[in-house]
């Protein structure tokens, strides 16, 4: 419980939305393959929504999008024809660069409801299959980012997986990782390696930077690894069911702690626990000297976080492993598997921060009460965080005052020393300049 | 430039704009937004107020993504009515009610904008009602406008947006502010090109009164028609607005084109100084700056002099860009914009006539398709563009600057002063012009694997 008497205010029915529709999760699963084109059923606005966000993610590619453009004299006639003849035109131009359309339904669309499966697998049998339509129903209405995701990713594990009876021994898929989120590349790159201590090969990851073939190929591996558990149990659990394909789903990597209990759990589920214990042993050793450094600028400096379920859960537990108090954690999304091992985590280390699922509204209400002394979160804090003086970290999407110039991951023990060299170089500088020089600024903070 | 010239064939052309109509890429007017982004970005500049989207949570996050992409900026408070599948069957009448409460009473707005969304404008309940007999019970100001985006685009949603202001909040004049001039148009609601054109007014002696409605509050723009003169600062779409006020409250007005470069600026400064009879105090001014310019000018002519440039951009800017390339002694190949105008068209004409210029002019087409078929046959150093197009450029080996990026100044003296020393630091710095050299060979490849409407 929360040693913090601040009463909430009552926002039952307004949001202050952090988290994005169905629609833009499943665009975000598309992303993530190559040669998958995204076709939006929508009105004008949509799809530019999602170019306008996914542009401030790539710098190095092109995003293309084909859409219905529904207008209203189409909302009162239907637009079956319109529609069908636009997705004619997109296989046409399509065919010779991409193997798969998802058809990712707006609102409008999935109120009017135009017939998209029958006019898909009529233009699919006309294309000899040549392109796979996959519709998928994922209007605003029907749930939140994480859910278009899942939607997503289950229809093209549906149409693409496929369970190979030469599996790769000691090799997995890592699942739960999001093409456009903050750290993806080098947080996969860290997981990467420390699978690679324990000698464990990745096959697939599924939905970043992949093909439908390496989909396809996913069916070699032995087990399946859920990085966020939000973006990645369903599918885990769909192939477990339908395939047989176990999967590992603990509380993830982040902190030192919980890479080493992370690393022992994966260990232990391939027979390889002495290697784990071998790899944490020298790892530790390399990273707490360097850490440590940190230490007297980061105890007790009081932080707040808001993001998806899994990065509020991790980066929370590493800055408390820091010595860091956290203050008022915001989840974006329900989860009750993240629930569970944030309790754990709570008891663990004895901390007692205010915790608010999917309400930004008291989440801004309470860091302006509480003011910590960091917020770590969206790029739709930093005002806030400008507000009460607090130093702003981006480390949840939607993020655009962040550059991809050689962005260091969260995850694992390289997670630690970047998060710690990040927070210890600016707390140092606040106590050897402003706080010590210019007086108490930030310390003023303390007395709440 | 005669003709409209255009590098494809009739026949090309004719079978675009019909993909056009169904709006499959490379079809027209595929980088628009819905009217719900037209009618936020009104709103998400007035202070102390709150926009309320009427609709699934989905459509608050995305304005709020495009505030903090676009205008680099943040709807300070945008909520969401939540509205869920079943709420289309039972209705969303009461959630809205609930809704306006709980917004009046924890942030205790002068105004809450209620904006709805497809969804809730399919199902077309009787919202008029709910505003009126919701402001019966809060102590703010409640506007209500459809913001559909199978409705209409943007630019509908910009003026419904200031129709809403103008019929709900702007009062008649009680009195007349002698001199003073509000600046009137927010599609580009930088706050740098802000200050400076409040300058500019200034600099001849007028007084500046306010901004409708970058950073007004919602009694600036309640009496905002007390001043003497409105002058639009974001044409084509300025003129609408002023027209509508003056339409009103009688208040004057000019729309002169954007002033971006030495041109257009002093076009803009000089139309305003003839309306009060200030003309000799305009030169007077001009002259001042000129002298502080023209040696940033000269430098960077030298620098970047015979450079050829591709300009992409939205029409308002378009004729100034040109004019500002043109000044810096560049050589515009290639002149975009997603929307036609004929008045813009015309002063695009009239801009390349008086220099000599014959670059290709394209309208109305799909940047994507600009991007990947026409900038790359036209010969350019450099291109003015946005974030959309970075990743085109970046593959053609182009040094870019965006034009979208409101945090940089681009209107008036200083903004030609910033902006001109930018061009010459991105076409001179040692890093562009290796980046530029890696990427142009790498843009080989790219041609040769993106075949068109390829993925990615």
């Amino acid at each position: 419980m929360s040693k913090n008497k601040v009463t909430k205010l009552v926002a039952e029915q307004i949001k202050d939305p952090v988290d994005s529709s169905q629609m833009f999760g499943a665009f975000r699963a598309v992303d993530g393959i190559r040669d998958m084109h995204a076709y939006f059923n929508s009105p004008v606005g949509c799809p530019f929504h999602m170019l306008i966000a996914w542009s401030r993610h790539k710098r190095d590619t092109a995003m293309k999008y084909s859409y219905t453009m529904i207008k209203e004299s189409d909302v009162i006639m239907g637009f079956n024809d319109k529609l069908e003849e636009a997705l004619n035109r997109a296989i046409v131009n399509l065919s010779d660069s991409v193997k798969a359309l998802a058809v990712i339904s707006s609102d409008v669309a999935e109120i009017v409801l135009p017939d998209v499966e029958r006019i898909s697998a009529k233009i699919m049998e006309e294309n000899k299959h040549k392109v796979k339509i996959i519709p998928l129903p994922v209007a605003g209405l029907k749930g939140d980012h994480i859910d278009g995701f899942n939607i997503a990713m289950l229809r093209f594990i549906g149409n693409f997986f496929e369970k190979s009876n030469d599996t790769i021994p000691k090799s997995v898929n890592l699942l739960g990782v999001v093409q456009d989120e903050i750290g993806t590349e080098p947080d996969v790159a860290e997981v990467k390696r420390l699978l690679d201590a324990l000698g464990i090969s990745v096959i697939s990851t599924m939905f970043v930077d992949s093909s439908t073939e390496e989909i396809s190929n996913a069916g070699r591996a032995e087990c399946n690894i859920v990085l966020h558990e939000e973006y990645g149990l369903q599918a885990a659990k769909y192939l477990e069911k339908e395939f047989g394909v176990p999967y590992i789903c603990e509380s993830p990597p982040f902190g030192v702690e919980g890479t080493r209990d992370w690393l022992l759990e994966v260990g232990k589920h391939f027979g390889s626990k002495e290697k784990a214990r071998k790899f944490i042993e020298s790892e530790e050793a390399r990273v707490y000297p360097l850490i440590v450094q940190a230490d007297q600028y980061l105890t007790g400096r009081r932080f707040a976080v808001c993001a998806d379920p899994t990065k509020a859960l991790g980066i929370t537990r590493l800055c408390v492993e820091l010595g860091m108090e956290p203050v008022v954690i915001g989840f974006t999304a329900k989860s009750e598997v993240t629930a569970s091992f944030f309790d754990a985590i709570v008891k663990q280390y004895d901390v007692a921060p205010e915790v608010l699922f999917e309400d930004n509204i008291n989440f801004k209400f309470l860091v302006r009460e509480l003011k910590p002394q960091i917020l770590l979160g969206t790029s739709f804090h930093y005002e806030l965080s400008y507000e009460i003086s607090a130093y702003h970290i981006p480390i949840s999407f939607p993020v655009n005052n962040h550059l991809r110039i050689c962005e260091p991951p969260f995850m694992g023990y390289e997670g630690v020393l970047h998060m710690a060299q990040k927070l210890g170089d600016e707390f140092a500088t606040r106590v050897i300049f402003d706080e010590t020089v210019h007086g108490v600024r930030y310390l003023d903070n303390l007395d709440l | 430039m005669k003709e409209k010239k255009t590098l494809l064939s009739a026949e090309t052309v004719e079978t675009f704009k019909r993909e056009g109509e169904v709006a499959f890429d490379p079809g027209k007017a595929q980088y628009v937004i819905c009217k719900l982004f037209g009618i936020g970005r009104v709103f998400e500049n007035v202070k102390n107020s709150i926009t309320l989207i009427h609709g699934p949570k989905g459509c608050a996050n995305y304005l709020q993504i495009e505030a903090l992409c676009i205008s680099r900026s943040l709807y300070p408070n945008l909520l969401s009515t939540d509205v869920k599948e079943s709420d289309l069957i039972l209705g969303t009448e009461d959630i809205l009610r609930k809704s306006i409460r709980e917004a009046a009473d924890i942030y205790k707005p002068d105004l809450i904008a209620v904006l709805t969304t497809c969804s809730t404008d399919i199902i077309a309940e009787d919202y008029v009602s709910v505003i009126e007999e919701m402001q019966g019970e809060v102590d703010c100001k409640l506007l209500y406008r459809a913001g559909g985006g199978f409705i209409a685009a943007y630019d509908q949603g910009y003026y419904d947006g200031y129709e809403m202001l103008v019929d709900g909040v702007m009062e008649a004049p009680a009195r007349k502010k002698k001199d003073h001039v509000n600046l009137i148009g927010d599609l580009r609601p930088g706050g740098s090109d802000n200050l400076e054109l409040a300058r500019l007014i200034e600099g001849i002696g007028l007084k500046f009164n306010c901004n409708i409605v970058t950073g007004s509050t919602v009694e600036e723009i309640r009496t905002s028609q007390e001043a003497e003169f409105n002058i639009g600062k974001c044409n084509p779409t300025s003129e609408r607005d002023c027209l509508l006020i003056e339409s009103k409250f009688g208040t004057p007005h000019l729309s002169p084109p954007n002033p971006v470069g030495i041109r257009q600026t002093k076009q803009w400064l000089m139309q305003l100084a003839e309306f009060f009879g200030r003309e000799a105090e305009a030169k007077k001014f001009i002259e001042k700056e000129m002298t502080e310019l023209d040696p940033i000018i000269d430098r960077a002519r030298r620098k970047v002099g015979g450079k050829k440039v591709a300009i992409l951009s939205g029409p308002g800017k378009l004729p100034g860009l040109t004019a500002l390339a043109l000044e810096l002694g560049m050589e515009p190949t290639l002149c975009f914009s997603h929307t036609y105008t004929e008045a813009v068209d015309q002063e695009l004409r009239t801009i390349c006539e008086e220099y000599g210029v014959h670059p290709v002019v394209e309208w109305e087409y799909s940047n994507q398709h600009i991007l990947e078929k026409v900038l790359p046959t036209v010969e350019a150093d450099f291109c003015f563009a946005s974030d959309g197009e970075k990743p085109y450029v970046y593959k053609l080996g182009l040094a870019d600057t965006c034009i979208m990026c409101y945090g940089m100044p681009l209107f008036g003296f200083r903004g030609m002063k910033k902006f001109s020393r930018h061009v010459e630091h991105i076409l001179t710095d040692p890093i562009r012009k290796l980046a530029g050299r890696v990427c142009a060979g790498e843009h080989k490849k790219w041609k040769s694997d993106a075949g068109f409407g390829g993925c990615k």
